[in-house]
């Protein structure tokens, strides 16, 4: 404990001037969840099993992924569906989950994006009944079929199980560094130990854990002036204010030093789209949402002067995004566990 | 870039099957795949991507029998795809073939990036230096010096068999 105080406060990963702003939104990307609504195709039901309680519901972590979901899933399959004797065949690397209008559902992409992209791609579809609100974004549960058997293996990655989940995971991560620096010496330069402590961060859903590691690769947002104070806080709470310490070793991080913003596109019924997205445009102002939009979908979003009627929206997480949002900063905020800003892209009605 | 061609078994069991290749590197030609009947007959996709992420080309292929299932991984390694020293010292499991001192797995499972298919590619990240030196080296030595995709396909052949 140094004689300035302690370094640690009110749950922030690191004392190094992170803004509070930058945690709260981290923290509430990271706490989302979504509703699953799982069900065994009844074809693969046996004949002893209890038909009437094959629905298995779970308010699932957005960051999680679907084989992480599959021992708990399996304890209910076991305890309400399933005989001993049916329970024993259940072989999990040989399920595979698909949506109810036949989509086959990818078990390396993050359980929050499955869930946006399926409401995008719902978007082009002719509207259901329940459709009220004018961005048809009502929270309903995301009706998944379990498959038991018989994985359509020329269509779907193979082996769904934690350890691949972890590879693609940890893929992910040094993409987003690469994409970032040029490099990946951030992601390299972590410890067995830490590499290994982020992927346990997600699967014990631990906010902590996660960004205790997080927080030596992604992005900072404190003003690229600041120096690295030494941590120290005042009775009130606040850090103090960035020191005149030329080193700025958080410069070197901050989030609009980076050449590039880990960013994908989603359409409803597209490829994904990648680009190279940089912090700050040639005239030098940052570059925000409604640049990269109307660069990239001018079809969906026109550039200004427009005065028609709003042609598409553009979700993370869940939520619509600000226009005005600046693309680094959602790269340090509001980007995915695995490092990616995911945008989604749905057709307005 | 996109072609199919036939692989054989690197130790093959003994079959009579007299199998073509076909070459072309031009678009796909879904009809003229060289598979045959026997039952060791192996059909190879083979695809020239741009990595996003990465800025170089990968080298992205699936493998089927001839019943159109994709082989899983420990076959892969059997095929004649792969140069027998590729997977010297490395560690394979279901979904990846790592080398404990490169920082991504040498060969994993990946969606192709416009078809989202499954596919197996060879990681793109350690291609740019590779190739780089390739084109050093033949500025020096050679009359006619390689183009850079020229290069890439040295570099790529130096772990799959071309053909």
């Amino acid at each position: 404990m140094s004689a300035y105080g302690t370094t640690r406060h009110h749950g922030q990963p690191s004392a190094n001037s992170t803004p509070a702003s930058t945690t709260l939104f981290r923290r509430l990307s990271w706490e989302g969840t979504v509703p699953l609504e799982i069900r065994v195709d009844s074809k693969e039901l046996p004949a002893n099993s209890d038909r009437g309680l094959e629905c298995y519901y779970i308010q699932a972590p957005r960051v999680s992924y679907l084989p992480l979901l599959m021992p708990e899933i399996r304890r209910f399959l076991m305890d309400v569906v399933f005989d001993e004797a049916a329970g024993k065949m259940l072989k999990e690397e040989e399920w595979w989950f698909e949506s109810e209008e036949g989509t086959l559902l990818k078990w390396h992409w993050p359980i929050g994006l499955i869930y946006d992209n399926h409401t995008i791609s719902a978007s082009i579809r002719p509207p259901s009944q329940t459709s009220t609100s004018h961005h048809n974004l009502q929270v309903t549960p995301l009706k998944l079929i379990l498959h038991l058997a018989s994985p359509p293996t020329e269509k779907l990655l193979l082996s769904p199980s934690a350890e691949s989940c972890k590879q693609a995971f940890m893929g992910q991560l040094k993409e987003a560094d690469f994409v970032r620096w040029g490099n990946t010496k951030r992601m390299t330069g972590l410890r067995k130990q830490d590499q290994d402590g982020i992927w346990e961060g997600i699967k014990e859903h631990n906010f902590d854990d996660y960004w205790r590691v997080a927080s030596k690769i992604v992005p900072t947002t404190a003003p690229a002036r600041s120096g690295s104070p030494p941590p120290s806080t005042n009775p009130s709470g606040h850090t103090r204010p960035p020191s005149v310490d030329p080193q700025s070793a958080p410069d070197r991080d901050n989030a609009y030093n980076v050449r590039s913003v880990p960013v994908r596109l989603y359409l409803p019924d597209g490829p994904v789209m990648q680009d190279v997205v940089p912090p700050t445009l040639e005239d030098g102002s940052p570059h925000t949402l409604v640049h990269y939009l109307s660069t990239h979908l001018p079809l969906l979003f026109p550039p200004t002067p427009y005065s028609g009627p709003e042609l598409a929206y553009a979700m993370m997480h869940g939520v619509l995004v600000p226009p005005d949002a600046e693309m680094a900063w959602l790269g340090a905020c509001m980007a995915g566990a695995d490092g990616w800003v995911s945008v989604c892209v749905g057709i307005a009605r | 870039m996109h072609r199919i061609i036939a692989l054989n078994w690197r130790h093959p069991a003994p079959v009579d099957a007299c199998l073509e290749i076909d070459d072309s590197l031009d678009v796909v030609d879904d009809g003229t795949t060289a598979s045959h009947e026997s039952p060791d007959s192996l059909t190879c996709h083979q695809y020239v991507v741009l990595s996003a992420t990465f800025r170089v080309p990968a080298f992205y292929f699936s493998i089927h029998g001839s019943s159109g299932s994709p082989l899983q991984l420990s076959d892969i390694v059997q095929t004649t795809l792969l140069r027998e020293d590729v997977c010297e010292g490395t560690v394979a499991t279901t979904f990846a073939v790592s080398h404990p001192s490169m920082n991504f797995p040498l060969l994993s499972q990946g969606e192709h990036p416009t078809l989202g298919t499954p596919c197996w590619y060879f990681h793109p990240c350690e291609t740019a230096s590779a190739v780089q030196e390739i084109l050093k080296e033949s500025k020096e030595n050679i009359r006619k010096p390689l183009s850079w995709m020229e290069a890439w396909f040295t570099v790529l052949s130096t772990a799959v068999d071309m053909q």
